[in-house]
């Protein structure tokens, strides 16, 4: 410190006396402070005086002289809380079109956002009405034979019975068998006589009602699925056999006849159940005892048919019980079973995780897929910010006009956290009302997305008790979210320089807004960009070549019903003029085909898919041959021969294959001889390569007759024909008819990809809207607080063509910044969902350029129509105010 | 956006202290020392000035945070009253806060002497 300055007291000193002093006192205590310092650095020295000046700040660090920590004295903020809403509504009702904008923006976002969690939450919640679904598993099988392996739902008879006797963990355990297609006939009713083809019956063990929770509505549970020719119906189900009121009519004890293991047989119907809800991954229309099937009894660890469901302990580990499944194998299975590196285990699969995360061979239902749920989820939160992006982009776009009020208030003394919660609570109000908004679009828009998702939506179950407050909590966060950098914004300025509108909005300065922009064009475009991507892909697999013609062809079920009267069937169809032929199959593609071993002639044994047709599969499904010739009458004998296709003709290297034998079942008894190679065709989804295929004729002696028959139908004739053959049905058989269209099942091995498909067009719809709300926003302000530079120009000679151009140009920059950005990360992603084809698209350039070119047009024609108003506006009009 | 009164909330203080001191009061020592002080010093007593005089007089070193506590206190009992006077170079450019007994407080000092006195004469012999 300079000796000739006067001296003066510890800045610091008196600072932190500032700090902590009631500010009532802080004045004159100060001077007290200041005086004593002076007489006292006169009298002992100015280090003495310091040293005395810090012992008396500190003494005077005590009650009645500190601050009170609670505010001095309690403001009434009642009047100022009110003017904040007042404020917010005035302006709300000032810049009407601003806005309806930012809300209807706010509104979308919020709505589409609510969608998507009601559908996260129906699909994350599945299987969660079992009393002890946590502690409910599922166990699968593994194994490994030769060279194929198999990951499947199917197990053995004895898996349930030996978890539960060898594990103490295992409170229950419960199989599950499908009944398959079955006739029941009502005897005693108003409708006797009558008959119906049921096929969501499972044969199951009386602890199904340990394992799992099932509400019994009248009769017994458990006692009649411990024996036979008993049934358990469910509600819907007790409907449909015998109306509404069939409460009233004591249908306890009345029997059903069917044709069980090929002998007429009296079922009686002993219980009732409760349907399983919607958010189950497996549902039945009856229960019968797996006391029918003689095989389940019998200790057989190969026959895997069962579906096994285990209850374990509360608080047990389940890897500890998966851990100890393939001891079970090692010891019941052969040591034969375990050789060449084959493996057979099980695993443990939790009940509430099946439906989203389990898709393996012989799941029981159409299971949803977690990767949809993530995309659901993702797509949701980007439409949501960006509703907020809009938010703030706005709001901060329209900030200048503010500024004025900002300064004004803050002379007259707002402070200001009060100036940005003022802002915060206006965002709020915007929010609130958006989101009232968004919550009748929900309503009304409900039934529309229950059949889009494909699911059903209770609003009861949905509880208003957590949906209202929810929705409060909700409009808060999104207010505080999209109103805090506004709030921060508006409030920056020294009350000068605002009161002055010395604030200009220079275009540097709007780096973030234009960000912004460009995140929202981003997001759009890339979107937009997916789901054409998404459905030209789809389009392709569903115009693809598969090898065969898939449309036109009608397949009737369980045509092994005919029996012998099958040729009969036949002949009777072709008369008709519409059916260009058809064939029996034992299976046909969409469908599951079986598999079975064979030995080809110098070859090691294998296992592979194959099918029984008859000669007309050729024609119906108009495959073509490559090499040799299909099954024919001509050749009497032709029972023994097979065809192959090129597959698996080149799977075995076989240069010449006609000719050639192969054994069935590895077992020289049964051997086939090549007499044709087939063009390869598609019976899987595209999903998978070609895989090696033979057909066997289906009159070869080991045939087990037909399933399918599958008719090729001329052009436009399926209404006559499907007259006829359901006439023509009825004269053979008694059971209802189930058929369906080839083509009908082949799109459906794409349900995924289309719900996708058609998810993404919607979002790529709302995220354009909102882009473009936004746009027409922004454009607005923009042009507005250009006028009198546009005015100007008009004035100087400048035509309308140059304005626009001029008031275009910048957001062109932002559109064509953002077409570059989003290309490579749109690139990456697309080419990784296509991976997931063996058959894909290469990604078309065309696609992104389409998209993006779009975008740009969109744009042009928007900022075209806004700007145009105020380009068009006499310049005197503009020019005149000031 | 301050809107406290401060001459209200020591009015009302002042008043609700008067009904409660009437009957008994009582200073302390200190309480006493520093209202006779402010009394001596007659409108010109504020924060150093008394502590000086009650250095010399005395010779008892005091604290501002002590002697300001006190002050406070008698001011909410209603014994002192203060303004604050003009600013002037002096002291930082602060203002000082002046003292004034008041008529209460002078009642109340007068028995306080008064008490004292009768004690005094209460002792029989002081040898």
């Amino acid at each position: 410190m300079n000796s000739n300055n006067p001296i003066t007291p510890p800045q610091f000193l008196i600072r932190l006396f500032r700090l902590f002093c009631d500010p009532r006192m802080v004045e004159d205590i100060e001077g007290d402070l200041v005086e004593r310092f002076e007489i006292r650095a006169n009298k002992k020295g100015h280090r003495k005086a310091r040293w005395l000046m810090a012992k008396d700040v500190l003494l005077l660090f005590r009650p009645g002289i500190i601050r009170s920590f609670k505010r001095t004295q309690k403001l009434n903020q009642y009047d100022m809380f009110k003017n904040y809403f007042k404020v917010a509504y005035r302006n709300l009702w000032r810049h009407k079109s601003h806005s309806a904008i930012n809300i209807s923006g706010l509104a979308i976002g919020v709505a589409a956002t609510l969608l998507m969690l009601f559908y996260v939450k129906h699909e994350t919640g599945y299987d969660r009405f079992h009393k002890n679904s946590e502690n409910i598993y599922r166990v699968g099988l593994h194994g490994k034979m030769q060279d194929s392996e198999f990951h499947q739902t199917y197990t053995t008879s004895m898996l349930a019975s030996e978890m539960q006797s060898v594990f103490p963990e295992v409170k229950s355990a419960v199989r599950l068998q499908k009944v398959g297609n079955i006739t029941f006939q009502l005897t005693s009713d108003s409708n006797a006589g009558q008959s119906y083809l049921e096929n969501k019956g499972y044969f199951v063990d009386a602890s199904i009602f340990d394992v799992f929770t099932l509400k019994l509505l009248l009769g017994k549970g458990k006692e009649p699925l411990s024996v036979i020719n008993q049934i358990v119906l469910t509600e819907s189900m007790a409907i449909r056999y015998f109306g509404e009121n069939w409460r009233d009519k004591d249908i306890l004890g009345r029997s059903l006849t069917t044709s069980f293991s090929g002998s007429p047989t009296s079922i009686q119907i002993a219980g009732v159940v409760e349907d399983l809800p919607d958010q189950s991954h497996f549902h039945f229309d009856f229960l019968m005892s797996n006391e029918n099937i003689p095989s389940s009894k019998t200790a057989n660890w190969w026959n895997n048919g069962y579906f096994t469901y285990v209850l374990i302990e509360e608080g047990t580990n389940p890897q500890e019980v998966e851990a100890k499944l393939p001891q079970l194998y090692e010891k019941n299975l052969p040591a034969r079973a375990f050789e060449d590196g084959n493996e057979w285990w099980s695993f443990l699969q939790p009940l509430t995780d099946i439906h989203l995360r389990s898709n393996i061979s012989g799941e029981l239902g159409a299971n949803g897929n977690i990767t949809y749920v993530y995309i659901f989820l993702i797509t949701a939160s980007l439409i949501l910010i960006m509703a907020c992006v809009n938010f703030i982009n706005l709001t901060v776009a329209r900030a200048s006009s503010r500024f004025k009020e900002m300064g004004i208030r803050k002379v007259i003394g707002s402070r200001r956290p009060q100036l940005i919660l003022q802002h915060l609570i206006e965002s709020q109000v915007y929010c609130f009302i958006a989101i009232i908004l968004a919550a009748g679009i929900v309503l009304l828009s409900l039934p529309y997305f229950e059949s889009f998702a494909k699911i059903s939506i209770d609003p009861t179950q949905l509880g208003l008790g957590t949906l209202l407050p929810g929705l409060v909590v909700f409009s808060f966060l999104i207010g505080t979210v999209a109103g805090i950098y506004p709030a921060l914004y508006l409030t920056r300025f020294t009350p000068v320089r605002a009161v002055k509108g010395a604030i200009t909005e220079s275009g540097k300065k709007n780096l973030f807004r234009n960000g912004l922009i460009a995140f929202q064009f981003i997001v759009s475009i890339g979107i937009i960009t997916g789901s054409l991507i998404i459905s030209q892909q789809l389009d392709y697999i569903q115009n693809k070549q598969l090898g065969f013609e898939k449309d036109g062809v009608l397949v009737l079920e369980n045509t092994y019903l005919l029996n012998t009267s099958y040729e009969t069937f036949k002949t009777e169809l072709a008369k008709s003029p519409e059916v260009i032929s058809s064939t029996a199959s034992l299976s046909v593609p969409t469908r599951r085909f079986a598999n079975v071993q064979f030995k080809p002639q110098d070859r090691e044994i294998m296992v592979m898919d194959f099918l029984f047709a008859d000669e007309d599969f050729l024609s119906t499904y108009a495959v073509q041959m490559k090499e040799g010739r299909f099954f024919s009458t001509q050749f009497g004998a032709d029972s023994s021969s097979m065809i192959i296709n090129q597959a698996l003709a080149e799977n075995l290297g076989w240069k010449n294959p006609i000719g050639k034998k192969i054994d069935l079942f590895g077992n020289t008894g049964f051997t086939h001889t090549v007499v044709g190679v087939m063009e390869n065709f598609h019976h899987k989804s595209l999903h998978y390569e070609m895989e090696p295929l033979a057909i066997l004729p289906s009159f070869s002696p080991q045939s087990f007759g037909s399933r399918y028959i599958s008719i090729r139908i001329e052009g436009d004739g399926i209404q006559n024909t499907m007259e006829h053959v359901e006439d023509l049905w009825g004269q053979f058989s008694n059971a209802p008819l189930s058929y369906f269209f080839l083509n009908d099942e082949y799109n459906d091995l794409y349900q995924g990809e289309t719900q996708t498909k058609e998810v993404f067009s919607l979002f790529s719809g709302l995220t354009a809207t909102i882009a473009i709300i936004g746009l027409l926003g922004l454009v607005a302000h923009s042009t507005q607080l250009r006028r009198k530079e546009i005015g100007i120009r008009k004035v100087l000679g400048a035509t309308v063509a140059q304005l626009i151009g001029m008031l275009s140009r910048n957001f062109l920059v932002i559109i064509l910044v953002s077409f570059v950005i989003m290309t490579p990360i749109v690139w990456v992603m697309m080419d990784n969902w296509l991976d997931g084809f063996s058959y894909r698209i290469d990604i078309p350039v065309f696609t992104f350029l389409v998209a993006g070119l779009s975008a740009m047009f969109i744009s042009l024609i928007v900022i075209g129509f806004q700007s145009l108003k105020s380009v068009l506006t006499n310049p005197a009009t503009t020019l005149r105010s000031e | 956006m301050q809107l406290f009164n401060l001459e209200a909330v020591s009015i009302i203080t002042t008043f609700k202290v008067n009904i409660k001191i009437m009957g008994k009061h009582h200073l302390g020592e200190f309480e006493e020392i520093v209202m006779l002080t402010v009394a001596i010093l007659h409108g010109e007593a504020y924060g150093v000035a008394i502590i000086e005089e009650m250095e010399t007089r005395l010779n008892r070193s005091v604290s501002i945070g002590s002697l300001q506590t006190v002050l406070k206190r008698l001011e909410t009992k209603g014994y002192l009253e203060s303004e604050m006077g003009e600013a002037t170079k002096m002291r930082g450019g602060k203002r000082k806060r002046y003292f004034k007994v008041t008529n209460l407080g002078k009642e109340v000092l007068r028995q306080s002497k008064d008490q004292r006195l009768g004690l005094w004469d209460a002792i029989p012999d002081l040898a």
